[in-house]
């Protein structure tokens, strides 16, 4: 056999497939190439031609492989295999679209090409139906590109034409002369490429990162590529004319097009220097007849172009023209290496395009001949964001390609639109000025202008005409009794407010106050400060907020020119010169008179506001009535108005507050006045919980805290705004996300156009792209994006925006110049203004604005605008220094100012410091403006301009100039953690101010989120305002915390107390309100499942409390330390004497007991069951509300049903309804208060329990308003409660489990253990990666101390590595020396040892052995880190282990020590388990251990398996023993038998099926590489789709062979017309037909002889002994189950199961080594029942801890052929083994979840065959169907949820999944909370998972009253076993390569 | 993008309500403004108008208080 070909691959295939496998499966870079003919294609002579040309031209048959030496190399496959298809498509419609057809190509597309596997083209035919008729006139060519460029498309599309005609005609064709692609390859090779490194560098180096193009949203995960393209063709004329100026200038078309495109990129990027990718030809000069060469023969490489705005249109493209020569030389230099030498990422955003020139289209001039097709087109999809076609002939024709998922709609037509204007415009006027290019010229200009006119039409009826009292006076007259605002200290009607306003307003008039006359405001927020504002405009006068804590100085200039400043007692304000003081009392004036009506003007001033200005004086912006009044009529933004409750939250003195308070009450809304400042987050969370606000402006800063630590609090605003910052896209998708479709506003607008400008509305997460558009302009409001000469610029070219409209403020109060500089003339006339923002920004193309940061340096430091300048004025005002210079440094929340100076002559540097620096400054300056730090410099760095070069300016130290005092108590250690975390400051001390080190108002907010959740003391914001420093806040706290703990009854305290504490969690105020009787009953009750000695305790408590009743958790002392759970008493568990053998068939081993002839028991068998009882989830039931529903709904469908009847049975449904939801708020607020309930949730979830379980505990068990957060707050307890009781899903992950054991007695006996409650043990395991995490710190240390490992893929022979589908690679003396010393066993250190010893080696120094030794792990030949077995289940332990050999104590010391930390906070946690209070806390404290020596937060980890765990798991073992006679075994024996002698046939068919695959696999390898063995690690990875990405499509016919045969034996489908809903069937009926169908298989693997039920019990009397039937709930085929770690660490003699799975096996296994990577197996799951002797099988790099000898590591085999099938050997001879007994168990892990006999319907009915249900009655929706998901009503919604169960017959009890939803739901059909959850998840599926999403019902069975695993109170749990089977009959294992197969 | 304003001359401007700008003096001004004579570089310009522009009242609005005179200002 000829051997393959191959050669190295070329650059750009390099690209083009690294971004192929960069985007798997979105089909980039393949290419489509699109043929019709006219004549019907004869398939004979076409597929002989196809066959043909893939013959002749090696390209076609070109693969892809990785080689050691030469990098990526293609390999021409000698056996030309093709890929011809016919697909068959429904005709095509006879014009217009072809949808089917598109979506034939979408599918095309998509399906991913192997690299490695050939063909990388194929070619499909569609076949169409024509006039009755299927024929084939058109074809499709798919391929990668990297196997052929354009002109390669043309050769080939020729060369087919040419054999089909050739074919046709009964000839051969003769093959065109044509060099093969290898040729240019080797000149490629050959041609040198000098200097490609030095031009390239100097090349890119500082290019600029433009800003992104217009309209891209970046790269939306898991949105596949959606290809657009888009298509323009310029007129004969327009071509020759741009041909003509070309010839003149001597230049080509694309040489103009690609200066024209540059241009624009330019503009579109704010930037003057732009990067472009180019692709160029190589062909030219390279080999003789390269034109006729097939092949790949491009590259793309840079362009850059430097734009000098002071050029013309001709300078630009002689410029452009000399750029392209420029790089001809070095076009050949692969993009990789010219990106990574400019230091820049793959898929760097400089260059964000492609622009490719060809001289015609493949459609344009083919020379096919007689038998070609009459039309191509081309379909592709380039990696680049943007790809700009061209080509010259006949017509220019432009074209753009992109992905339409990463661009705004209409983005790429506006920018084809523009460059095809502007080529015209470079053609038409060569010598024009680039700054006088329109670039939108002509028709474009005029779309784009009307297009701004459409955008910019704002303009809608308003009262133009009226002021703010006026609209206020309106409100008034039309709802006086209204709620106008409500505050803590009361509410007003708007009649109300309007005479307290009045009064205030005479009082006012009577000190002078008139039009426009300054009133400064100096009020806390309140309501009396809403009237003061009133009061002032209504007098005619312009309120002036003052936030009195602003330094004087500042004051002092606010208030100047003021009248008078208002204050309410006494305020510290500066004394100002014809300034009067007034206090709020002496302005009520007791005149309740209407005001006249004239007293203000639209045009007169409502109010002033401050923002920070570049001279140091602060700037005041006079904002007139109308702006106002603009502001709130017919806002396009939100829906105010009566009904509306809008919150007033932000400070007067920022605009915001303009919308919410003119907002609410110039329409009739209610004002929500929130507690006066400050505030911490928690309580602006509960406020927005609780307040039922339906409108809310949060800054950003507060929008993204909020969104971080509480995005609960944002679910349930009907309308919420954030802004006055760039909004951060995640949180924007975060907090729609839980708003459920409710809207988010992003708000811009600078003051001086009065609060917004332009608003961004959004609903759906989907619709964020990268950054987050600032929207359109709001009503009567103009935006103009305009350049430096005030033009507008093009729609997607960066500009300034400008502003105009209603909203523009008159100007600055006093400085005329700042407002004639900053307010210009409209450039459309008009004698209008704009308002000049400093900001930069584009259009969208569909009309949306995108904000890209601000012209100059002005900055927003947490929402405020900042002036650097401002800053700078008055720090240089400092005596002693000369000049001073303020920046911004770090980003968000973190972002803060930093403060430069330098000395004046003969000024000690060290008088200028910090500190006096500060003071000065917050003297002078608010808060915002002061610098975190200060740096003194002797002089400023300056750039080549001679500028201060501001990014060197070294990052200032904090100020801490003193040595800090070291936290004393343990609550100010910790909560110096807290700071230093939030403040990024190190050793803090306990006398450090928080302000002073950093903090701010925002990370104050975030300190006291903290506090609650490492403390559980909530302290009020207020008092730590007022004493900031670490003591005097830990003194706060642990007053907080003592006054929980002595039964304080925090939330009754009134507000604003000096420390009010309430832990939520362990002082829920609610219970208090029940009687104390009732409430110890309760208690005692819900204890008794988790610990009695917990339950007491508190019970104890509640009688000691005051008269209050609050519960509090038991001082600590009382609290007995291990909480009950002793060390279990393992003699209870101990196997008794082996039972008697009496009718036990002869030689069956005792671990076993008899089933059928074929088939006996384990012995063993574990139980799983729920850790709460039924009882619970039964409470909330209600078939007294679904009668009520039933009769409504029957009255109302009912023909016969009068109008009294209906209306009587309607109400009594109302009347039931409103008791039902009373019934279910108790039963649910009982549930939510149960300690055991809080326990759990704090194991999974603790955050849950302040998100929702607290809030309805709080709430109490009948709230007054149960508005949608209480039914969310509902809807999660009811959601943990169903998990709980119905599934076993907690305690511990698998439930409390039991194990449990069949004797040879009868029935079920249960036995309780008094003491012990419902468990007995517990185990807190900590999870392996939290003790890798900590350990990273340490890694590089530790090295020499660890033990290197080669990697599982490689083998070491001799001096040569061998690489898995690679040719060997000869290794150094040294590595090989290291390599083959790294035996898995030795440490590094010993590695070393062996090395130095060996004179071959070279190595001198054990230093240079761990070079060598990192080398190899750097380019992973070896590993060698801190390693954590995957399937260490005490991971602390084996790094002790590992920490004890160090010798080194200074290296040991930090390790052990950190390793101390976290396994002594898991100790206190597992000590705190069963107190549900001392969890939460332990918890806590666990994940602040973790993150201090981990430097990382816990974050959680998201596998499949984990149910929201982090850093531990814990295990519950269950207290009570289970036994079962196996007589109770009797009913279910046969029928189980015959599923299982179909589970042997599965498996085997299965394993076959592997067996035949791997055939494949390993003969196609072996003929390859013409050998007769093939190493084990290619196999593996040829196999690899076959083993883990698509096994079940390899199975399918098994399962189908499976399903079909059971449907022929049981006689399926019934009749469903019939209704038949139950089918019962008899054993001995089916015998026969079972045996026939499922004949006795040999074993495919040893494991095999296992298979694992999960059964039930079903029968309330079956504990009882009384009748029950069977319920199979899975078969997991050839597997024991019951091998899990955690289960067997509960076990009390674990070698006992270990010896029966040896006899069972009768021989050595292989069982897979646990790994941690996906798709690997978690610790608690890992199989801990292999035996001594057993092997593991090695795949993963992160496999350890197994003794070296005994694994199989792929690299270290190789697989060959023998007569009975493949087997695998380890090279050294030691052990050889057929292949599936290697990857049996590897395969079962598939097999596991495929068994199943009966599939899903439509319907399917319950099928029993004798006692044993197989198949549980289920039925199958569209997720659409159910038709109450959306519906808001639930009253509405529960009948229609009835109707619907009822119409389909569902019973009460089921589980539901939907599509998407990884765990089913529980539900009670009558329960109203189960059709809560069952809407959710629809509504989450509907949305998730779209049209094909699903709704699977399957009846609960047994049902709540079925259960019969009761405890000691009787109350009953849900419960399943797990049985392990073994196989008694099937013959030893036998290759199923040799088997026949019936 | 200092250096270039600097160099720059701009015209002061007013409209009908009085209110003062500046504009580039090469430039036609827009419709509903008109020059007040002054030009100079941007820094003088905005001086001139500091000295002038003493009364930031739109027009009407003074001339709706002149008819008002029982409103008057204080």
């Amino acid at each position: 056999m000829q051997s393959p070909e191959w050669y190295p691959a070329l650059p750009a295939q390099h690209g083009m497939l690294l971004s192929t496998l960069r985007q798997p499966g979105d089909g980039v870079d393949v290419l489509q190439i699109t043929l019709d003919w006219a004549e019907p294609l004869r398939a004979e002579p076409f597929e002989a031609a196809w066959r043909e040309v893939v013959r002749r031209n090696p390209v076609l048959r070109t693969g892809f492989a990785l080689h050691d030496e030469h990098g990526l190399i293609q390999v021409v496959d000698p056996a030309g295999p093709v890929d011809i298809r016919w697909p068959q498509l429904p005709a095509a419609p006879v014009t217009g679209a072809d949808p089917e057809f598109e979506a034939f190509l979408r599918a095309d597309r998509r399906e991913p090409f192997d690299p490695a596997r050939p063909p990388l083209i194929r070619l499909s035919i569609l076949c169409r139906p024509v006039a009755g008729q299927v024929v084939a006139h058109r074809a499709v060519i798919t391929f990668h590109h990297a196997l052929l460029d354009g002109r390669s498309m043309r050769l080939l599309v020729e060369e087919l034409s040419r054999a089909y005609a050739a074919g046709l005609a009964g000839q051969a064709a003769a093959p065109p002369p044509r060099p093969p692609f290898s040729e240019f390859v080797r000149w490629w090779q050959m041609a040198d490429q000098p200097g490609a490194e030095q031009f390239w560098t100097s090349y890119l180096a500082d290019a600029v990162l433009p800003r992104a193009l217009p309209g891209y949203l970046g790269v939306r995960p898991n949105a596949p590529a959606e290809p657009r393209k888009l298509e323009t063709v310029l007129s004969r004329a327009e071509s020759d004319r741009i041909a003509e100026t070309g010839r003149q200038l001597g230049l080509s078309s694309s040489c103009m097009l690609t200066a024209a495109w540059a241009l624009l990129r330019a503009r579109y990027g704010g930037v003057e220097d732009i990067v472009l990718a180019v692709t160029r030809s190589c062909r030219h000069a390279s080999i003789p007849d390269a034109d006729q060469v097939m092949g790949l023969m491009i590259n793309t490489v840079p362009l850059r172009v430097r734009i000098d705005p002071r050029w013309s249109v001709a300078e630009l493209l002689a410029a452009v023209d000399s750029d392209i020569t420029a790089i001809r030389e070095h076009q050949r230099t692969p993009m990789a290496s010219i990106l990574s030498w400019a230091g820049l990422a793959v898929d760097t955003a400089l260059v964000d395009n492609l622009m490719m020139f060809d001289r015609c289209r493949l459609q344009t001039g083919l020379d096919t001949g007689p038998a070609g097709p009459v039309a191509a087109r081309v379909d592709r999809l380039p990696s680049y964001p943007l790809t700009i076609c061209g080509y010259s002939e006949p017509e220019l024709h432009l074209g753009m390609v992109w992905d339409g998922e990463r661009f705004a709609d209409g983005s790429a037509e506006r920018m084809l639109a523009q460059l095809r204007s502007t080529l015209i415009e470079f053609a038409t006027a060569p010598s024009r000025p680039l700054a006088d290019l329109a670039l939108a010229a002509g028709a474009v200009a005029d779309a784009e202008a009307e297009q701004l006119a459409r955008w910019n039409h704002t303009d809608a009826d308003y009262p133009r005409a009226a002021t703010v009292p006026g609209l206020f006076a309106a409100q008034v007259a039309s709802r006086p009794d209204a709620p106008a605002l409500e505050a803590p200290e009361g509410s007003w009607t708007y009649a109300e407010l309007d005479r307290r306003s009045t009064e205030l307003a005479w009082g006012l008039r009577d000190r002078g106050v008139s039009l426009d006359t300054p009133v400064a405001v100096a009020l806390p927020r309140s309501a009396d400060l809403i009237a003061t504002l009133l009061g002032v405009l209504k007098a005619g006068g312009a309120y002036l907020p003052i936030d009195p804590s602003s330094p004087s100085a500042r004051v002092a200039t606010m208030l100047a020119g003021a009248r008078l400043v208002v204050v309410a007692g006494q305020a510290p304000l500066p004394e100002v010169e014809g300034v009067e003081v007034v206090q709020l009392a002496e302005l009520a004036s007791g005149k309740g008179d209407p005001l006249p009506a004239d007293l203000a003007h639209p045009e007169s001033l409502a109010y002033l506001s401050f923002t920070s200005g570049s001279t140091g004086v602060p700037k005041g912006v006079a904002v007139p009535h109308r702006a106002v009044v603009r502001l709130v009529s017919g806002p396009t933004f939100a829906t105010l108005g009566p009904g509306q409750r809008v919150l007033q939250l932000a400070p007067v003195a920022f605009d915001a507050s303009t919308l919410e308070i003119w907002g609410a009450l110039l329409t009739g809304a209610t004002l929500v006045v929130a507690p006066p400042p400050p505030l911490g987050l928690p309580e602006i969370a509960s406020l927005l919980r609780t307040s039922d606000v339906s409108v809310a402006w949060l800054t950003a800063g507060l929008f993204h805290q909020l969104v971080e630590l509480d995005a609960g609090a944002l679910a349930g605003i009907g309308q919420l705004l954030a802004g006055g910052d760039v909004l951060n896209p995640d949180a924007v998708r975060l907090a729609l996300g839980v708003r459920n479709g409710k809207p988010l506003v992003n708000g811009y607008g600078p003051t001086e156009n009065t609060t917004f400008t332009t608003c961004h509305v959004m609903t759906d997460p989907a619709q964020v792209g990268a950054t987050v558009p600032i929207g359109r302009p709001i009503q009567h409001t103009a935006v103009q994006i305009l350049d430096e000469n005030l033009r507008p610029t093009p729609i997607g070219v960066v500009g300034e925006l400008y502003t105009g409209g209603d909203g523009l403020a008159r100007g600055y109060r006093g400085n005329a110049a700042a407002t004639a500089r900053a307010f210009v003339p409209d450039p459309d006339g008009h004698g209008a203004r704009l308002y000049r923002t400093g900001d930069l920004a584009r259009w969208r193309a569909d009309g949306v604005l995108e904000f890209l940061g601000r012209v100059d340096d002005q900055v927003k430091v947490r929402g405020f605008r900042v002036e650097p300048g401002e800053v700078e004025a008055v720090l240089r005002s400092f005596p002693g220094v000369r000049e001073a210079v303020v920046v911004t440094r770090g980003d968000g929340a973190g972002r803060h100012l930093a403060g430069y100076v330098t000395p004046a002559d003969g000024v000690d540097p060290s008088t200028l410091r910090p500190a006096l620096l500060r003071d000065f400054l917050a003297y002078r300056l608010p808060e915002y403006l002061v610098p975190a730090g200060f740096a003194v410099l002797e002089r400023f760095p300056l750039n080549a301009n001679g500028k201060v070069d501001r990014a060197a300016l070294p990052a200032p130290e904090r100020e801490s100039g003193r040595p800090a005092s070291p936290a004393r108590s343990e609550t100010e250690r910790r909560l110096a953690e807290v700071w230093q975390l939030l403040l990024e400051v190190q050793d803090i001390g306990r006398d450090d101010n928080f302000f002073a080190l950093g903090g701010n108002s925002l990370s104050a907010a975030r300190l006291m989120f903290r506090i609650r959740e490492v403390f559980g003391a909530e302290l009020p914001m207020g008092s730590f305002y007022a004493a900031p420093s670490l003591s005097a806040c830990a003194t706060a706290i642990d007053a907080a915390v003592r006054e929980v703990a002595v039964g304080g009854d925090a939330p009754d305290r009134p507000a604003g107390d000096a420390v009010a504490a309430v832990r939520p969690a362990a002082a829920p105020g609610a219970i208090g309100r029940r009687s104390r009787a009732e409430f110890r009953v309760r208690d005692e009750a819900a204890a008794g499942p988790v610990d009695a000695s917990n339950g007491a305790g508190t019970a104890t408590t509640t009688t000691a409390t005051t008269a209050t009743a609050t519960t509090a958790p038991a001082p600590p002392a009382a609290a007995p330390a291990t909480s009950g759970i002793a060390r279990r008493d393992r003699s209870a568990f101990r196997r008794e004497a082996p039972p008697s053998d009496a009718g036990r068939p002869a030689g069956l081993a005792p671990h076993l007991v008899p089933m059928t002839e074929d088939w006996a028991l384990w012995r063993n068998l574990c139980l799983r069951a729920a850790g709460f009882p039924l009882d619970l989830l039964s409470a909330l039931g209600d078939p007294a509300l679904a009668d009520a529903a039933d009769a409504a709904i029957a009255a109302r469908t009912g023909a016969q049903t009068d109008a009294a009847e209906l209306e009587r049975a309607e109400a009594a449904y109302t009347a039931e309804f409103s008791a039902a939801v009373r019934r279910l708020g108790i039963a649910l607020h009982e549930a939510a208060s149960l300690p055991a309930l809080r326990e759990a949730v704090a194991w999974q979830n603790r955050h849950a329990l302040s998100t929702g379980i607290d809030a309805l505990v709080r709430r109490g068990p009948e709230p007054a308003i149960r508005n949608t957060k209480h039914r969310q707050h509902e809807a999660l307890v009811a959601s943990y409660l169903q998990r709980y009781c119905a599934k076993n899903d907690t305690i511990g992950f698998f439930g409390p489990v039991g194990l449990s054991e069949f004797d040879d007695g009868a029935g079920i006996r249960i036995e309780h253990d008094p003491s012990a409650g419902l468990v007995r043990e517990r185990i807190t395991y900590l999870e392996g990666w939290s003790v890798r995490a900590i350990m990273a710190e340490h890694a590089e240390a530790l090295r020499p101390w660890l033990v290197p490992r080669r990697m599982p893929f490689l083998a070491v022979e001799g001096s040569l590595l061998r690489l898995p589908l690679a040719p060997p690679v000869p290794l150094s003396p040294a590595e090989a020396a290291v390599l083959h010393a790294c035996d898995g066993i030795r440490t590094a250190n010993e590695v070393a040892d062996v090395v130095l010893a060996d004179p071959a080696a070279g190595l001198d120094e054990v230093a240079d052995v761990f070079t060598v030794l990192a080398r190899l792990a750097e380019s992973h030949r070896v590993v060698w880190q801190v390693d954590v077995a995957p399937q260490d289940i005490r991971p602390e332990r084996s790094m002790r282990a590992v920490l004890a050999r160090v010798t080194d104590p200074s290296v040991r010391a930090p390790a052990e020590a950190a390793l101390d930390a976290l396994t002594a906070s898991r100790d206190a946690l597992a000590a705190a388990a069963g107190d549900p209070e001392r969890v939460v806390t332990a918890m806590a404290e666990l994940e602040t251990t973790f993150t201090r020596f981990a430097k990382v937060a816990p974050t959680r980890r998201a596998g499949a398996l984990y149910a929201g765990r982090t850093l531990v798991y814990e295990e519950c073992l269950r207290a009570d023993t289970v036994r079962f006679g196996a007589d109770v075994l009797d009913g279910a024996r046969d029928a189980l038998g015959l599923v299982l002698d179909s589970a042997r046939w599965f498996t085997a068919v299965c394993g076959a099926l592997y067996a035949r695959r791997f055939s494949e696999i390993f003969h196609e390898r072996s003929a390859a590489l013409g050998t007769a063995s093939v190493g084990f690690a290619d196999f593996w990875l040829l196999a690899n789709d076959a083993l883990f990405e698509q096994p079940l499509q390899l199975i399918e016919p098994a399962v189908r062979g499976l399903q079909q045969r059971w449907a022929t034996i049981l006689q399926l489908p019934v009749d469903e017309s019939a209704g038949q809903r139950r089918v019962q069937r008899h054993s001995a009926d089916l015998r026969a037909a079972v045996a026939a169908a499922f004949p006795p298989q040999p074993r495919v693997w040893p494991m095999a002889v296992h298979h694992s039920p999960d059964l039930m019990i079903a029968g309330p009397d079956a504990a009882a002994g009384g009748r029950f039937s069977w319920v199979l709930g899975e078969i997991h085929p050839s597997i024991v189950t019951t091998r899990y770690a955690t289960w067997l660490e509960f076990h009390s003699d674990p070698d006992a199961i270990r010896a029966a799975m040896r006899h069972d096996l009768g021989g050595r296994a292989v069982f897979i080594a646990e790994t941690a990577e996906e798709g690997g197996v978690s610790s608690r799951l890992s199989n801990i029942l292999a035996s001594e002797g057993d092997l593991r099988l090695v795949f993963a790099h992160d496999s350890c801890g197994y003794d070296p000898r005994a694994i199989l590591t792929l690299g270290d085999c190789e697989v060959i052929d023998s007569p009975s099938g493949l087997r695998v050997r380890r090279r050294d001879g030691s052990i050889e083994l057929g292949l599936l007994e290697v990857v049996g168990d590897l395969l079962t892990a598939v097999l596991v979840q495929t068994f199943h006999p009966v599939p899903r319907g439509a319907h399917s009915p319950r099928i029993a065959i004798d006692d044993l249900v197989i198949g549980r009655e289920s039925w199958t929706f569209p997720a659409t169907e159910p038709p109450f998901a959306d519906t808001a009503n639930e009253q509405v919604r529960y009948a229609q949820a009835r109707a619907w169960a009822t119409g389909h017959g569902l019973p009460r009890h089921v589980f539901l999944r939907t599509t998407g939803e990884r765990k089913p739901v529980y539900a009670d059909l009558t329960s109203l909370a189960s059709i809560d959850l069952i809407s959710r998840a629809l509504r989450r599926s509907r949305r998730d998972a779209g049209p094909e999403a699903t709704l699977t019902v399957v009846e609960m069975l047994p049902t709540p009253d079925q259960a019969w695993l009761a405890d000691a109170q009787g109350r009953r749990y849900s419960a399943e076993l797990r049985v392990v089977v073994a196989d008694q009959k099937s013959p030893t294992q036998k290759s199923p390569t040799q088997k026949q197969r019936g | 993008m200092a250096d270039t304003d600097s160099a720059r001359v701009y015209a002061v401007v007013i409209n009908s309500e009085e209110q003062y700008s500046i504009w580039p003096a090469h430039r036609e001004v827009p419709d509903g403004w008109t020059r007040d004579g002054f030009t100079g570089s941007e820094d003088d310009c905005l001086a001139h108008i500091d000295e002038h522009w003493t009364d930031m009242r739109p027009l009407s609005l003074r001339n709706w208080i002149r008819d008002h005179e029982r409103t008057g200002t204080s």
